[in-house]
This record gives structure tokens, sequence and C-alpha cells, in this order.
């Protein structure tokens, strides 16, 4: 998985002519599996995960808007094994991706940008994450 | 380097660097108030009236479409960032692109005539 730092210079600094054959960002495969970079992955990764719960929300608002019939149906659509599983999945995306989102706005704007505070917020992000699925799990079983 | 570039958006990084984080600010404000909300219709503390009484009215509507503008432009520079990163092949993206703009403007449309056609 490792590449050295040399291996990944000499293919960065391609010339011109060369460019279609750079590594393109984020090089997955070069990058050590670091805090930093695990936050960052994962920080992707939900935020795919939260995208594709957009319209699960738009059902639930609108089932829970619409007649009383219709917002008991979608409260028992919660609460049965499905609706929980993906209560569990959004809501530990969304904790994460928010926790790490204002990690990153802080590093935008400047803040703790030494390498040992990067990895140190890197994993405070991901710890929270971690806490957000199993708390979530012991609310929703 | 930069005006050497050929593709992507060269000109407009900054700008959605820019809207990327303005968005996520308005999301961060919104978000844990529309779960909280949720969680709340979960577990039966908040019953159906009450749940529409915060809903259906000008602030909530307002509130309502500020944090869809916010949440659908924040989800559709992220997929462009992912897009741009891992799909290499230019035709690829156009249509990837052209597909994703497609369902979040569906998805904006929905939401808006959920939200604005309560109480009518």
């Amino acid at each position: 998985m490792q590449v050295s730092p040399k291996t990944v210079q000499g293919t960065v600094h391609n010339t011109d002519n060369q460019r279609s054959a750079r590594p393109l960002s984020p090089r997955v495969s070069v990058y050590r599996w670091r805090g930093p970079m695990l936050a960052s992955f994962a920080h992707r990764i939900s935020g795919v995960v939260l995208v594709l719960f957009v319209p699960v929300y738009l059902c639930l608002l609108s089932g829970l808007t619409a007649s009383a019939a219709d917002f008991s149906d979608t409260i028992n659509w919660m609460h049965s094994p499905l609706g929980r599983l993906l209560l569990w999945l959004i809501g530990s995306a969304l904790i994460y991706h928010l926790v790490n989102g204002m990690r990153f706005i802080l590093l935008d704007a400047g803040f703790s940008e030494t390498r040992e505070e990067m990895r140190g917020s890197a994993r405070f992000s991901l710890a929270a994450g971690l806490a957000a699925v199993v708390l979530l799990a012991v609310y929703l079983w | 380097m930069l005006k050497n570039m050929r593709y992507g958006s060269a000109h407009n990084g900054l700008n959605e660097w820019y809207l990327q984080r303005l968005s996520a600010v308005v999301i961060a404000l919104f978000m844990p108030m529309a779960f909280a909300l949720l969680l709340a219709v979960y577990d039966g503390s908040l019953d159906q009236m009450r749940l529409l009484n915060l809903l259906n009215s000008h602030i909530g509507r307002t509130l309502h479409t500020l944090f869809l503008l916010a949440l659908l432009t924040h989800a559709y520079l992220g997929i462009k960032v992912l897009v741009e990163d891992y799909v290499h092949v230019v035709a690829w993206r156009v249509l990837l692109m052209g597909l994703i703009l497609t369902t979040v403007a569906g998805l904006a449309v929905w939401w808006f005539a959920v939200i604005w056609a309560w109480g009518s």
C-alpha cells in the first residue's frame, strides 16, 4: 500500500505533454492510512450516504405532514427493522459529517494546522463518529 | 500552472469552495433542528398537530426553504468534487454531472412542493 515519497514526487511533476498520465487526487492507494487521511475519506463516504438519504427524508416529511393515517404509517415504518437501520445509518453519517465538517471549517479558518493538531482533531472526529454509531444503536434498539 | 489547465472548473474553484463552506454553515445551523424533530416524532414526544404547527408556518417554511437550498447546493458541490476526483474520463463526467444536476433539480422541485403545499 505504501509508496515511497520519491516515486510519488516523480509522478506528480510531469511535463505538460504528460499531464493526462498524472495521478489524480486523492491518491487513495498512495496516501498512508493516518488519522487525517481516514477522516477525509470518511467525510466523503458519509457525504455520499447522506445524499442518498435526501429522498428518504422527503418521503418521511411528506408522510408525516399528510393525513393522520399517513402519519401513523410513517411512524410505524420508522420503527420497522428497515426504518431503524436507515435511521441508524443516516444519524451516524450525519453526526460524523457534522463534527468533521466543523473541523474542516476550523482548519480552513487557519486553526490547528500543525501536524500533531491535525492528527489529534482527526482522531477526535473519528471517535465522535464511532460514539454516534454506538449511542444511536443503543437508542434505536 | 492554472492557465495551462484544459478542463475542470478552473474559473469557478474559489467560488465553489466558498459556496461549499457557506452552505455548510447554514446546514450546520438547521440540520440539528430537523434531526431533533425527527427523533422527537420517532419516540412519540411530538404529535402530528404540534409538528404541523412548527412546520406549517411562514417562518417554518422560510427556514425549511433556506435549509433545502443550502443542502442541495452542498450535496451538488460535494458530488461534483468526488466525480472530478474519481471519474477520469471527461465524457463520463459530463454525463454523470448532467444526471446528478437533473436529480438535484427534481428533488428541489419535489421538496418545494411538499413544503409549500401544506394547508392548501
